[in-house]
Formats: structure tokens, sequence, C-alpha cells
């Protein structure tokens, strides 16, 4: 099923996303490949912010300097980016052909500003509870993680949130309504897809290996959010994220 | 290129039928064959209606297929109908009549008598007085008594005078993914075809809901009639769309054996290839009578091809949302003070830019079966034959309601109708009723004619006793491109 499920979004993504889209999806994605490159770093600052998950990071040798709150919340907010932007193109292309050619930089750039600020805020209550689980063993949180996400996968609260994703209103032309127009939308848009996404990016955070769950979850955010068939594809992620909760246990 | 088969069958025209034919008859029993099948049976009246769309659950292979606002609208609704006819064929030779049966089509754009629901579909029972398995009640009050599509609302002129397939405002719709309802209509999906639908159904008919309008007998001759304009448009020179998108996309349907069967777009983009063709006395003569293989590799040869379309420039929208609820309403557009220069430009008849119409977020809970006129700049109580001079398009709402609550496995989709107004401004700025820094937009409800009223184009629908469902439009905006 996931396989099939692969093979029938890849085509429409592609075809869904222009040239420019599909090369901001690449950059923000080498971003990612960056960022997990650099898991030591993050690891620590993930370890004394208490996400365990970010153990998974760790690299033999990596050195322990200076990994402080602020660190991880710019992690957490670059890793957003990198995994949630790519979803939210069709949406500020919305932005872009919806507004005057003289507003159009200034909307788009408001409309991501407010969308990464909706992640920001999740990832703030993130790190902010972090300490609650980090004390725990590291594998039943991972299993934990894991199933909540699965849970989640499989409520029509779920498929409210996603199909909020799509809703792309009208937006005013001008003047002040013009921006709170676009930011009126950023913040429906942003926490449709906080409500999607969050129990998918709280398992990220939580399990280990991080790294792998990070780029499965990216796979899975961008599948449901750009490919066809929803339904087909939150299934198959709780299938994916279920086998990773017995595999997480088993091992 | 394969090599098209040799047209074998024609459809012909309902109204134009000779007198004692048995198309008709025949129609009917197999319908009533079809009827009497099993629900669970793949050709049976309801299963079939059912692919094109349901409200039944749990949900049977095929269901809730349909294709519409977007670009696969006719391939998908001409595979469908094909199979449809094979599997009427073979009910109509199982009650003893011709294997040679075709689907006849109603071509309501033609005018006068032609304009109005044949005879066979209108009464309740047939002579000797037993049910007629072609008659509907659930359509909009006066069809079944005679009343006539108004050529607002059926006429295919603006759509075969669009130059390309793939776009909003051309011939055959936007690209589009693979979705029941997406947002891209094209220019013949939007007029006749949406429109028929809600001028048949009205706000309570099957044919005004996607998950119904296949129950009713009609509907297969409406199609057949869309498919007849898609055969005329690309017999007349035009090509279909050679993106591997469009030709490589498949579609699974049921054949008259209850097999299940598959076609891409490119195995159906001309009739010949599906061995049928239409007649049609009022066809052009010199390109519609060529080959339609031929024709469309002559004119792609000779630069048919159709250009990437540009994505236009806003230029200037309605600040406030508009509610439609079956009566005239209208809607100013002010354009962008530095925009104003380049709408000037734009409707100089010497401009290579387009002007477009766009009526964005059309949303609704329901189809309240209305078919509005959209008009430019139009004086306060305007005659119906003055609304015709500032007629931009129509906008119906066939379909809005699964378009944001889709039934199928698939996102949900804003819906919004696009008319290309060039030439309308241009004509407009000549008779010094064009102002490039403000817009107003008109909309007005057509309504069915009367059998003993002159059937004026744009005549307005009489006020509703109860306001119609409403339907929200969430802005009506100007828009520029190449």
């Amino acid at each position: 099923m996931l396989v099939a499920t692969a093979a029938g979004w890849a085509r429409p993504v592609a075809r869904l996303l222009d040239r420019r889209q599909l090369a901001v999806t690449a950059g923000l994605w080498s971003l990612l490949a960056l960022l997990l490159a650099a898991g030591p770093r993050m690891a620590h600052a993930g370890r004394d912010a208490g996400m365990p998950g970010m153990d998974g990071m760790a690299m033999p040798g990596s050195a322990s300097s200076g990994p402080t709150f602020a660190v991880a919340f710019a992690a957490w907010i670059a890793m957003a980016a990198a995994m949630m932007l790519p979803g939210a193109l069709p949406a500020a292309r919305h932005v872009a052909v919806n507004s005057l050619r003289r507003r159009r930089r200034r909307a788009v750039a408001t409309f991501v500003a407010v969308y990464l600020a909706m992640w920001a805020a999740f990832g703030l209550l993130v790190l902010a509870l972090a300490p609650l689980w980090s004390s725990l063993d590291a594998t039943a949180v991972s299993a934990a993680a894991l199933s909540l996400a699965v849970a989640w996968q499989l409520t029509p609260a779920k498929r409210r949130a996603l199909r909020g994703c799509h809703i792309a209103p009208p937006l005013p032309p001008r003047g002040p309504s013009a921006t709170a127009g676009v930011v009126r939308f950023a913040l429906r848009n942003g926490a449709a897809c906080v409500g999607s996404c969050w129990a998918l990016m709280l398992g990220m955070t939580a399990a280990a290996p991080a790294a792998l769950w990070t780029v499965a979850a990216t796979g899975i955010v961008t599948a449901e959010k750009l490919g066809p068939r929803p339904r087909r594809t939150a299934r198959a992620a709780a299938a994916l994220l279920a086998a990773g909760a017995l595999a997480v246990t088993a091992l | 290129m394969p090599q098209p088969s040799q047209p074998t069958v024609t459809r012909r025209n309902v109204w134009t039928l000779p007198s004692g034919d048995p198309t008709l008859e025949e129609y009917a029993e197999a319908v009533a064959i079809m009827r009497a099948r099993p629900a669970t049976q793949v050709t049976s009246w309801s299963y079939q209606a059912a692919m094109h769309g349901t409200v039944a659950t749990p949900q049977k292979p095929l269901w809730n297929g349909c294709q519409h606002f977007g670009w696969y609208f006719l391939p998908w609704h001409r595979m469908f109908i094909y199979y449809f006819e094979q599997i009427v064929r073979a009910a109509v030779v199982q009650a003893g009549g011709s294997p040679h049966w075709t689907l006849p089509y109603w071509d309501y754009g033609a005018g006068g008598q032609q304009a109005t629901l044949p005879h066979a579909f209108r009464h309740a029972t047939l002579s000797g007085g037993a049910h007629n398995p072609l008659f509907v009640s659930q359509r909009a009050p006066g069809i079944n008594t005679g009343s006539a599509l108004s050529s607002a609302v059926a006429s295919p002129a603006h759509a075969l005078s669009r130059p390309h397939y793939v776009g909003v405002t051309l011939f055959g719709g936007g690209q589009s993914p693979v979705v029941q309802f997406d947002g891209a209509t094209g220019a013949v999906e939007q007029t006749p075809h949406n429109d028929v639908h809600n001028a048949v159904g009205g706000q309570s008919g099957w044919m005004a809901d996607p998950d119904r309008a296949a129950a009713d007998p009609i509907f297969w001759l409406h199609h057949a009639n869309i498919d007849r304009l898609w055969w005329k448009w690309t017999g007349a020179g035009h090509s279909n769309p050679t993106d591997p998108a469009w030709r490589n996309q498949s579609f699974s349907f049921f054949d008259a054996h209850g097999t299940k069967v598959h076609k891409s777009c490119v195995d159906v983009r001309l009739t010949a290839q599906l061995g049928y063709t239409y007649e049609d006395a009022g066809a052009q003569p010199s390109p519609a009578a060529q080959p339609q293989e031929e024709t469309e590799a002559m004119s792609a040869s000779s630069g048919g091809e159709q250009p990437p379309e540009p994505e236009p420039e806003l230029l200037g929208a309605s600040e406030a949302p508009l509610q439609l609820v079956g009566t005239p309403a209208a809607v100013g557009v002010p354009i962008d003070h530095r925009s104003t220069s380049q709408l000037a430009r734009a409707v100089r008849p010497d401009d290579p830019s387009h002007v477009y119409l766009s009526i964005d977020d059309i949303d609704a809970e329901r189809n309240p079966g209305t078919v509005y006129g959209v008009y430019v700049n139009l004086p306060d109580g305007a005659s119906p034959e003055e609304a015709e001079r500032h007629h931009a398009g129509n906008v119906s709402f066939f379909g809005v309601e699964r378009a944001r609550n889709p039934r199928a496995d698939e996102h949900p989709h804003s819906v919004r109708v696009v008319h290309d107004i060039t030439e309308l401004s241009g004509r407009l700025q000549a008779a010094g009723e064009w102002d490039p820094q403000h817009v107003h937009v008109t909309f007005r409800p057509l309504g069915l004619i009367p059998p003993d009223e002159p059937q004026l184009a744009h005549a307005v629908a009489e006020a509703p006793s109860e306001p119609d469902p409403p339907v929200t439009i969430g802005r009506v905006s100007i828009l520029s491109g190449d």
C-alpha cells in the first residue's frame, strides 16, 4: 500500500508545483538535510531542553558547547520551515496571484511569517513541555509518541484539519484590509496545518532515532497535503507509524 | 499515433428522428430493464448513475468517479456515455430491438422547439397508460410542460469559438488533478453543460445534483450533446491537449458484460477511435467533413499547438462578498490606481493583452439551480435586448457543494468561474461605456421561457416566492494577461 501510495502522489505533486516551487522545495529539503547532518549540536541543545528524541541525532565524539533553549528553538523553526513550507506553497501561491503586483512580495512574506509563527508557537509549547517526558524511558516515550501520532492520523478531527489546509478564501485587494486578509488566511491555514500535523511533529520530536522520523514525517506531511487521496495517504501513514512503534518496542 | 477505426454508427438528433423511429421506445425499454436489475449489478441503472455520483454508502467500485471543473471533464464523460451506450444497446437487443442502437443527442442550442425537453421525456405515462421510464418528475417547474431553455443558457456558440483547449476561459478547462470537482471549469463545461444541468434540474431536481443527475434519462442525451460539441470543435481544426498528463491519464468503467475496462484520454480524443460519429446538419461543411485525425494533424502542423497559459495579473477586486438569492444583484470592482493605465491599454483593439472577469470563491451549502447571466456595466433596469450587449457569460452552481465537500477521497477545492471579456470591454470602450477605474458587474437570474412567450435570450427570471438557498461569491475581480 505504501509503495502504491507513494507512486500515486509523486506525479501529481510534481504537476502541482511549478519549477520555482520545486526549486524552493529542493532548497528547503537541502536545509533539512543540513540540519540533520548538524545533529550533534542540536542533540546537545535538545538534551538540555529536555527533548530525548534529539539524542538520536547525536554522533560519537560530539562536543558539548553552549546548548541552550534558544538554539533548540531556532532549530525547531528551521526544521518546521523545511518540513512544512513545501506543503504550504500552493497557499503561498494563492496569496501571490490574488494580490496586486505592488503588494505581492509583502503579501507572500506576511503569509510565510505568520504561518511559521504558528509553528513557532507550537514549538515553544513542545519545548516547554518536553521536560515532562525527558526523564522517562526513551523506548517507552518513542513508542507512546508514535502511538499518539497513529491515533491522531485516524481521527475525524485530523481529516477536518487536513481539509482546512486546502481552503483558500478570497483576499481583499487594497489597504489595511488586504494585509489583514493575508494575516487571517495565514492564521487559518497555519492553524489547520498545525491541527493536521501536530502529533506527527511531536512524534518526530520525541521518538528516536529522530533523524529517521524527521525524514518520514516530512514525506508524510508533503504526501498528505499535496498528493491525491488524502484519506488513503493518512491511513498509509498511520500504518507506517504503527510499524515504527512496534519496531521501537521490539528492538 | 494509432490509426482510428472507421465510424460505424451515428448518433442522431433526438428532435429530428424520423417519424416511427424506434430509438426512444427502445431507450425506454432498456431503461426499464436496467432499473429492474439488482442495484449491485454494475450494468443496472442505479449503479451506472452512482458511477457519476451518489450519496449511497458504502462506496462500491468506480462510484463517484465523475470529473468536473477541469480538463478531464470531456474525456471522462465521453468514456462514460460510450460504455453506457453499449450497456443500453445490449439491453435493447435483449428486448428484441436493434443491435445498432445509438444514443441520441439533445441539441438545445438549436433554439425553437429544440430548446424544449423532447416530448418522449415529458409525460408520466405512455399512450397505453403504462409508466413512462423516460419521465422524471424531479425536474425544474416548466421543463416537463414545454418551457424552453433560453439561448443565453443553451447556446454553445461562445464555447465553440474558443481557439484552444486548455485554460479556464478556453474550450476544455484548465489543468486539473484527477478529482470529481476541481476549480478550473472551461467554456463548454460552463455553458451549456453546467447551465443546462441547472436549468433542467431547477432547485430540487435530479439534473442539478451531481449525485442524482445520471438517474434522469435526459442526462445521457445532454451529455451526448456535450460530446458532440467536442467532436464539432475538434472537427473544426482545433487541437486537443498534447500534455502527457492529459493524454496518458486513464479512467475505468464497466462494459456491457460487466467487465472492468480502462481507457486513456489519448484513446478517446476523436470519436472515430471509438467507432461512432454524429449527424450534424448545421456543421460547417469543409473542415468538419474531413477526417478528424487528419484535421488534428493538420492543425498541429500549421501552428495550432496551444502556447503555455500565462498567469493573469490582478488589477482590481470587489471589497466584500456578494450573496445571490435568486434576484438580480450587482457589485462594484474598483481598479487599483496603479493598474488603471494597464487596463485602459488592455482593452484597446491593437493590444494583445486579454481582460478577464473572475468570479472567485463560489460557495453554497447546496446548488439553488439558478443560472445567472453576468453583465459588465449594465444600466439599471436594462431590457433583455440591451443586456445581451453587456453579457460576459454565465455562472451556475452545478457541483459547487461537492467541490467544497467532496465525497470521493480527495481534497476540497475553491470554485471560480472566469470569463474572457477582452472583446466585450473593447466594445464598451468604443461605446463610451467603459471606465478603467471602476467596473460594475451585475448578476441576473435567467429563467425558462414558457411555451407562449418569445424566446428572449436574456429574459430575467421572475423573483422566486421564497429566496433561493444562498450562494456566496467571495470576490469578483478583473485581471489582465497575455
